[in-house]
């Protein structure tokens, strides 16, 4: 497994070790690309947003320990931006050249990350490969226009993946990317807490998890009790999404 | 894969009240503006118009006129005067002009002045109202009266205060006049049944008094007098009576002493005589004999004679209808007949002041009875002389004050008592009055400034929803991360932009508009 991947097409691979990145071709975005898409960069235009993150990140990173860690996003309600946090903590991740980022879009009935990020999920996502409709793993692992960031899509969309997110299958994927670099660090884009279950159900998988509330849109309490819906500890705390 | 720091919460912590720092406040509302420029402007747009149109179309010009009448109390007269009439006082002016002002009659004349047509008795009566609404009657000093009306024709609004002013001068004089002469006549009528009365009252007198002849002014002590000097009278009598009693007592105790013959050798004299010459020799012859000598029986013997024929005499003496003097051989006593015609003269006096006494006494006794015949009839008397008193003062104060009555009646008839002038006359209003565009103007951009904002910070302020990453960890004892800035894209910035410019050129817009209607009715005012 390369740990210095930058997109490119070609992917040596040592004896032994496992390449789960797709062989294709991505091109790196622009910067107004990325301002399109509400990506951070390294610009100073986006130096307010883009420095928030890294602080999310750096603070993650001290609660995380020194393994590589699976966070999960996940906002309180619809609307907070949970998306836009998870992808841009991942981009965050990813600016660091020594690691590598991968972002698993477990929103199944709204999957947004793959349009965001400008990705074209053709071979299947994450729903089909937990039904067994895709066999490998690299296969729906997909290179971003941006460096070492990867994304897993949602695939097709589903009302309830909440039985998905409980099978082995699910823990082996989340086991395996972990497993594939000691420096790639797990994203995911987890759906709204109190819309359903399977937000709590996904924290099982994940070392920290971190709440996502929009400006006026959720009321503290509503933060409580999505709070409430993980094991204490696993909470790593709240992030204030300032859209207004 | 370490366990992350176990989240605290504490009770209290998780419910804070609800506390927005004043900087953090202001933040969001200017947040919170930006975001919905576009709603804020157009509410502002909208309320500005709105009251652009009320102003202009809505609001009906009102022109009030405006007319001042002085009331004062005549000056000169007053004092000359003081005391002899009283001047009816008008107090409360404002008062009293509303009560003759909004008056059936007055304001029918005001109908017809003012050019109204009136169809039915209601609308009469609306149209009334509607004129006593829009007038005004006010006393800015005590002498002063003003009358204000408001209406939207200013020729109208000149003719009715006009008709206003006239009406009320005209009105209060008349009234003054008509109070003071029913003044008059009330107390000449009260002067003629007090004049009857006091003549009932006279006639009730005399009659009482004729009846009872007794009851003559003064009579009571008149009797008193009497009655003390008779009793001095009857005293002295008396006391007289008593000496001449005595005296006469007194002297015929002398006469009883004193015989009317002064020698009278009665035969009881003699009798006596011979009585102690017989006991004389007795006792002589006792000294020489004994009670046995027959010279002493002898003398015994006479003795006994003697003294038989004294009894005899005695008794005979002592039988009435003998003359004491008739046989007898007397002496008549010349002080016996002094006194005798002492006694006779004292039993004389005696008489006479007996009599006179006597008189006296029952002229008295008659008296008294006059006098107690008074003090029964003093009562009854008393009652009626009082009724009359009475009367009489009333009468006299009555035709006092009707004298003044009738001065006063003059006084205002001929308008003295009151001056009613016109101090400033109305005019035809040239501006309108009351509500100016400005100040609907003004009113309206409060409002139009007001409301958006107000709901703004209803919005912030009693919206639940967290707007200030600050409460985040105070209520919920969760960590707060980090917080993400906004990050619009190029076309949401431009987005803003454009809304940003929009809002302000309404605005500009609508300053632009008022500016233009301000000039267009500075030119054509």
């Amino acid at each position: 497994m390369n740990d210095h991947d930058t997109g490119a097409r070609n992917v040596p691979s040592a004896a032994g070790s496992r390449s789960i990145s797709r062989v294709d071709d991505s091109h790196a975005l622009s910067i107004r690309a990325l301002e399109e898409r509400r990506l951070i960069h390294r610009n100073d235009s986006a130096r307010v947003q883009a420095d928030a993150f890294r602080d999310l990140r750096t603070r993650l990173l001290s609660l995380g320990g020194d393994s590589n860690f699976v966070t999960m996003v996940a906002p309180v309600t619809a609307g907070c931006g949970g998306s836009f946090v998870a992808r841009n903590l991942a981009a965050a991740f990813a600016f660091d050249e020594t690691k590598l980022a991968t972002l698993v879009d477990c929103d199944a009935l709204h999957p947004a990350q793959g349009s965001a990020l400008g990705v074209d999920a053709s071979a299947g996502g994450l729903m089909d490969y937990i039904e067994g409709g895709v066999a490998q793993l690299q296969d729906v692992h997909y290179p971003t226009g941006l460096p070492r960031l990867y994304l897993l899509p949602s695939g097709s969309v589903r009302e309830i993946a909440g039985e998905s997110f409980s099978s082995l299958r699910m823990r082996t994927l989340v086991d395996s990317l972990r497993s594939s670099s000691p420096n790639r660090y797990i994203v995911l884009d987890s759906p709204p807490v109190l819309r359903s279950p399977d937000a709590r159900i996904l924290s099982d998988l994940a070392d920290l998890v971190v709440l996502v509330a929009g400006y006026g849109r959720v009321t503290t309490d509503q933060i409580e009790k999505a709070a409430s819906n993980f094991a204490p500890g696993k909470v790593a705390g709240v992030v204030f999404n300032d859209i207004h | 894969m370490s366990a992350p720091v176990p989240v605290m919460r504490s009770a209290a912590q998780a419910r804070k009240p609800d506390d927005f720092q004043p900087d953090e406040l202001l933040l969001t509302l200017l947040k919170e503006a930006r975001s919905r420029i576009v709603t804020i402007a157009a509410i502002f747009v909208a309320i500005m118009l709105l009251t652009l149109v009320v102003g202009l179309l809505v609001i009906p010009r009102q022109y009030t006129a405006s007319t001042t009448i002085l009331a004062q109390d005549s000056d000169i007269i007053q004092p000359l005067l003081e005391g002899r009439a009283v001047p009816t006082g008008v107090s409360d002016r404002a008062g009293r002009a509303r009560q003759i002002l909004y008056s059936r009659k007055v304001l029918e004349q005001v109908l017809q002045v003012g050019g109204w047509n009136v169809s039915s008795p209601v609308a009469q009566d609306r149209l009334m109202e509607d004129i006593r609404k829009n007038t005004t009657i006010s006393s800015p000093r005590p002498d002063l009266v003003q009358i204000d009306y408001r209406d939207s024709d200013p020729e109208r609004a000149y003719r009715v205060t006009e008709a206003f002013g006239a009406l009320f001068i005209q009105e209060t004089l008349a009234t003054k006049e008509r109070e003071s002469r029913e003044a008059y006549e009330f107390i000449d009528k009260q002067v003629r049944d007090y004049h009857t009365k006091l003549l009932d009252a006279e006639r009730n007198l005399q009659d009482y008094r004729s009846h009872n002849a007794d009851a003559q002014p003064g009579s009571a002590t008149d009797v008193n007098a009497r009655i003390t000097s008779l009793r001095s009278q009857v005293e002295q009598a008396r006391m007289a009576l008593m000496e001449q009693e005595s005296r006469e007592s007194a002297i015929s105790a002398q006469l009883s002493g004193e015989s009317a013959v002064t020698a009278t050798n009665t035969r009881e004299n003699l009798y006596n005589a011979q009585l102690i010459e017989a006991r004389a020799e007795l006792d002589r012859l006792l000294l020489t004999f004994t009670e046995r000598h027959p010279d002493v029986v002898r003398v015994r013997h006479q003795m006994e004679d003697i003294q038989r024929a004294l009894t005899t005499e005695q008794q005979r003496r002592s039988q009435p209808g003998q003359g004491a003097f008739a046989s007898e051989d007397a002496q008549l006593n010349p002080l016996y007949n002094e006194l005798r015609s002492q006694l006779a003269q004292a039993r004389r006096e005696a008489a006479a002041t007996r009599s006179r006494m006597n008189t006296a006494q029952s002229l008295l006794n008659e008296e008294m009875d006059r006098s107690r015949r008074i003090a029964a009839s003093e009562s009854a008397l008393s009652e009626l002389t009082r009724d009359y008193e009475v009367n009489r003062e009333i009468y006299q104060d009555l035709l006092r004050r009707r004298e003044n009555a009738r001065v006063s009646m003059g006084l205002d008839q001929e308008n003295r008592g009151l001056t009613l002038r016109i101090q400033d006359p109305a005019t035809v209003p040239l501006r309108p009055s009351g509500l100016r565009f400005m100040h609907i103007g003004a009113i309206g951009f409060v409002f139009a400034v007001g409301v958006p904002l107000g709901l703004l910070f209803l919005l912030v302020r009693f919206d639940p929803r967290v707007r200030s990453p600050r409460q985040i960890p105070l209520r919920t004892g969760y960590p707060l991360l980090t917080v993400i800035p906004a990050y619009p894209t190029p076309r949401e910035r431009r987005l803003q932009s454009m809304k940003l410019l929009l809002s302000f050129a309404a605005i500009a817009a609508v300053f632009v508009v008022y500016g233009l209607v301000f000039a267009f009715k500075l030119t054509s005012a």
